[in-house]
């Protein structure tokens, strides 16, 4: 799900590149010191899961991952989010770089209030957290859809169609990241439980 | 004197038969020869045969170059699709790119909290 250069005029563009760069900064004073080498392997994990296209019918889709970059960051995961898609746009030319502030706030919105639910919700049991995770994972796919169709409505779309399309297109996507998560939340648990952000 | 007139008569007409004969041939072109019309005949029928051998030839060859044509440009195509994936360079300039973005956030990190620890 990426933005591409051009689709937004360029009030909606400016916009939210400044709500994306007050998130980064709110996101940079949440930060702690001992958390970047897990910023970076995180972050790193999310700007190479875009490559990786699963073939779904006639399309494929690819992973996000809005939900364990929050549950691994915490705040942190706006940033880790806007970071990767930065690389991603010049490297991969995924999105583009005028469409990086709404990208980022597509993404990285999603990512920190999964990270905000997952800390809520997550209790101290395997299955909670597991659970957790699936709800984080399929819920920053919808917020991120959401979050697409209204910036579209915002240039001028028809947002319950756009959120429409936008929805099931990615209702695949929901359902794979929700496992993906629960798969990948669970097995930090049991290995490595410090490394959920607490 | 009735001989004469009769003389007269024969010669206009002769000439006048003569003039429409001359009249006539050159707009029957080269018909008017026997043996000239059947070789034309035959040209225009090997012609004939010729072009239409000429016209399937050509139609088969332009076939041939469309056929290798639409290959070639399915090719392009997907090589196009190629060279616009990510290539494996390009993602390990990415995680070295995010590797060293947050080194860097890190150094400054660090030497800020031993300024201050000293200070």
């Amino acid at each position: 799900m990426h933005i591409s250069d051009g689709v937004l005029p360029t009030s909606i563009s400016a916009a939210s590149f400044a709500i994306t760069g007050i998130g980064v900064a709110l996101s940079l004073r949440q930060t702690r010191q001992e958390d970047l080498p897990k910023i970076a392997v995180v972050t790193s994990s999310f700007f190479v899961a875009a490559l990786i296209h699963l073939p779904l019918g006639p399309t494929s889709v690819h992973l996000l991952l809005p939900g364990i970059v929050g549950a691994l960051l915490g705040p942190a995961a706006f940033l880790s989010i806007v970071v990767g898609l930065f690389l991603q746009s010049i490297l991969f030319q995924y999105g583009g770089l005028t469409a990086l502030g709404a990208n980022g706030l597509m993404m990285g919105t999603p990512a920190y209030l999964c990270g905000l639910l997952f800390q809520s919700i997550r209790g101290n049991t395997l299955k909670t957290n597991s659970i957790a995770g699936a709800i984080t994972g399929a819920l920053g796919i919808f917020l991120s859809a959401v979050i697409l169709a209204s910036l579209l409505y915002l240039s001028g779309e028809n947002f319950f169609g756009v959120a429409k399309i936008a929805l099931a297109a990615h209702i695949p996507v929901i359902v794979i990241e929700a496992v993906i998560s629960a798969f990948i939340i669970s097995f930090i648990f049991r290995v490595k439980p410090e490394m959920l952000y607490h | 004197m009735k001989n004469l007139l009769s003389m007269a008569a024969i010669f206009s007409l002769s000439f006048a038969l003569s003039s429409i004969l001359l009249l006539i041939i050159p707009a029957l072109g080269f018909s008017e020869d026997p043996a000239g019309s059947t070789e034309s005949k035959e040209l225009v029928l090997s012609q004939n045969v010729s072009c239409s051998e000429l016209i399937a030839l050509l139609t088969r060859q332009e076939q041939n170059t469309s056929r290798e044509l639409r290959l070639i440009k399915r090719d392009i195509a997907a090589l196009n699709q190629k060279l616009d994936k990510p290539g494996i360079k390009d993602i390990v300039a990415g995680i070295g790119f995010i590797l060293g973005l947050f080194g860097i956030a890190a150094l400054i990190n660090s030497r800020r909290s031993k300024t201050h620890s000293r200070s």
